[in-house]
């Protein structure tokens, strides 16, 4: 009875003890992922930063900041022009086939 | 003899129970003293992180390689296999190995990785020391609200001012050591106590408006040949601070050169902004540590304490001469007039500095003294940043007849430049003065964010003031001296400033030193930002010239980022400096 006691003792130990190196493992592989985030964190912001993009769309892409803004104003109270329908040809009693009817529609310009 | 003997015996025994059980603990741990050794574990100091969660300054793990040159049996041995690993000549670290200290810091702040592979390798005697470096991701962005540290902690700035709460704790361990005071390289920790990481903070800094407004400032600072200049950007609802640059000109009033547009610059478009630059980061937060006396931009306080009182309405007429005398002093408008009849609308639109003092008067001195610290000014804005100045106000004691003319034209009290902007977000938010804000959050290690409670509010204005007084902020925008304010698309309202500055220890003004000032919002009806620049002695002179433009630069981008619908019946050009002569341009001195 003793002997198996300390049998179970034994290999409860051993569980343990096992359980503390796969503990262990997994501490240090968080660390090293805690790392690599922080890492890409770093880098992401860098690459992030409005400098760089700024610089890179000027200097490399010769892209030009706009220098004159111009934002066309529509008010909400003035009525839209009523759009203009096409009436489609009436079909002809020669012909066999039927072209498409088509609707064309002007809208105002202007807005955005 | 006996006696001898017992008296000796007894000394013995009391010496005995006054070792081992009066003064017991005080030998045990001087005994513990001569065997162990203490050693600090620094905590990861807490990131800064813009308000969208990216983050501006982080502190990285890294680790310091020490050794115990007590313990290194082969010193050059050693030096050679550590050498590629510590990329430091086998020759530079052979005689460190040789020191007999017993601590000698071989390489400091390598990676993680790098520290692993040292253990890995396990020399004998060849330990690490944790320790940080802390990054700033933006180069020098913000850095005057930023702050820096050292090798204390926070030294400057919101690093400073939040140090307790980024600082974290810092742990301990105990070691048993040789009384040569060589660590025992078997003996386990006696005791070790963790160090707890500190929590980062989230500001409410948008990191592009930042940007974009360091850039409008610094081609500003740049081409008007200023000292230094400020500009914030303040969301007009919560107080928010967007944006908070601070530059300065390093070669400030040199000789004219013509700075050419932004999109033809040879660094394409980016000013750059550093130490060996024209324009770098401001040594700390001008908008908050710097006091100027702020010229027209006061003429809020006498215009929204006139309509409160029903003195004035926005159409109410006076006739202004372009001079006065008061006690021996002569006061003037910027530019000589004949005596006109203009109504408020038009005093403040044109900035007249006898008008302003003519409706003064009708208030008198009590009541222009309590609205100055109705708006706020005299009081700490409630940013608690370091160094920050409350300003130099008058009060009742100090007032001198001259006041009542100098005083509503903005030169006798000395504010800071967010203070002048809170009392402007005042009317931009209905007569609600709401407290500025710049940490929004703080984030705990494990990554949750708590935001911070909201800003405190209380009403400084009626709505009908409030609304009498933007409409006549907007008529100084569309016909007055801020017309290079305008933004394309969006109503603006705000106020000129051209503030003279005084001379450092004298009663006296400096010759051709003015403090050049915009503040204002936008868009008029509901507006969402709040904005001020101040450039400190610029050429031209005048604040609708130099700061109106920078204004309208920062308020367009802000407006357009943050998708703000434009204003129906808004102009869809914007009066820039370049399109308005100065000349033709109404200007406004104080």
């Amino acid at each position: 009875m003793v002997v198996l006691a300390l049998l179970v003792v034994v290999v409860g130990q051993a569980v343990l003890a096992s359980g503390q190196v796969r503990m262990s493992a997994l501490d240090q592989r968080l660390q090293i992922a805690q790392e690599q985030h922080r890492e890409l964190e770093l880098r992401v912001s860098r690459l992030e930063t409005p400098a760089r993009i700024v610089g890179s769309a000027t200097g490399q892409q010769h892209m030009v900041r706009s220098h004159v803004t111009q934002l066309p104003s529509v008010s909400l109270n003035t009525p839209l022009a009523a759009p203009i329908l096409t009436p489609a040809p009436a079909p002809s009693p020669t012909t066999t086939t039927t072209a498409p009817t088509t609707t064309t529609t002007t809208t105002p310009t202007g807005g955005q | 003899m006996r006696i001898v003997l017992a008296a000796c015996l007894f000394l013995l025994m009391a010496r005995l129970v006054d070792v081992q059980i009066l003064h017991s603990s005080s030998y045990q741990a001087a005994a513990r003293g001569e065997s162990t050794e203490s050693i600090r574990l620094d905590s990861l100091r807490g990131g800064i992180y813009a308000r969208d969660g990216s983050p501006l300054a982080l502190s990285i793990p890294t680790d310091n390689v020490v050794a115990d040159d007590f313990q290194v049996a082969h010193p050059v041995k050693t030096a050679e296999a550590l050498a590629p690993l510590l990329n430091v000549p086998a020759a530079t670290l052979a005689p460190e190995l040789h020191r007999h200290s017993g601590y000698v810091v071989l390489a400091r702040q390598l990676p993680e990785s790098t520290g692993r592979k040292v253990l890995a390798d396990a020399f004998p005697g060849i330990t690490l020391a944790d320790t940080s470096r802390r990054v700033v991701t933006n180069a020098n962005l913000a850095e005057p609200v930023l702050g820096f540290t050292n090798s204390t902690g926070g030294a400057a700035g919101l690093e400073y001012a939040y140090n307790g709460l980024l600082a974290g704790t810092p742990g301990k361990e105990t070691l048993v050591q040789s009384p040569s005071g060589v660590s025992l390289p078997q003996s386990d920790v006696t005791s070790l106590v963790s160090s707890r990481a500190g929590q980062g903070i989230e500001l409410t800094l948008d990191t592009q408006l930042q940007y974009e407004t360091e850039q409008a400032l610094a081609q500003a600072v740049e081409s008007s040949q200023a000292l230094s200049g400020t500009a914030i950007v303040m969301d007009v609802k919560t107080g928010q601070i967007l944006s908070m640059a601070n530059l300065v000109s390093t070669h400030p009033k040199a000789p004219v050169t013509p700075t050419p547009p932004a999109s033809s610059d040879a660094s394409g478009g980016v000013i750059p902004i550093g130490p060996k630059d024209a324009v770098n980061e401001a040594p700390n937060n001008y908008a908050v540590t710097q006091l100027y006396e702020p010229g027209s931009v006061f003429k809020l306080v006498t215009f929204s304490a006139a309509l409160q009182d029903g003195l004035i309405n926005p159409n109410s007429i006076f006739t202004v001469p372009d001079q006065m005398t008061l006690d021996g002093s002569l006061f003037h408008d910027a530019d000589p007039h004949p005596t006109e009849h203009l109504t408020a609308t038009q005093i403040l639109a044109q900035s007249s500095n006898i008008g302003t003092s003519i409706i003064a008067q009708g208030l008198g001195e009590q009541r222009l003294l309590a609205q100055v610290g109705n708006l706020g000014f005299g009081t700490p804005t409630g940013l608690d940043f370091p160094g920050e100045s409350a300003g130099l106000v008058a009060t009742a004691a100090q007032w001198e007849p001259t006041d009542m003319v100098s005083l509503p034209i903005g030169q006798v009290d000395a504010v800071n430049a967010l203070q002048v902007l809170d009392a402007y977000n005042a009317v931009a938010n209905g007569g609600t003065f709401v407290q500025p804000e710049l940490v929004q959050a703080t984030v705990n290690p494990s990554g949750t964010v708590n935001k911070t409670p909201a800003s405190p509010t209380h009403r400084v204005f009626s709505p009908e003031v409030d609304s009498e007084l933007t409409s006549m902020l907007e008529q100084v925008v569309s016909s007055g001296t801020g017309t290079s304010a305008i933004v394309p698309g969006y109503t603006v309202a705000g106020k000129t400033g051209t503030a003279q500055i005084p001379t450092t220890g004298k009663d006296a003004y400096t010759v051709g030193a003015y403090m050049a000032s915009f503040v204002g919002f936008a868009p008029a009806v509901n507006p969402t930002f709040s904005t001020i620049v101040v450039l400190d002695r610029p050429t031209p002179i005048f604040g609708g010239t130099v700061a109106a433009p920078v204004f309208s630069q920062i308020m367009s981008y802000a407006l357009h980022r943050y998708d703000i619908p434009t204003t129906p019946g808004a102009a869809t050009q914007g009066a820039t400096a370049s399109t308005t002569p100065a000349s033709s341009q109404a200007q406004d001195i104080t």
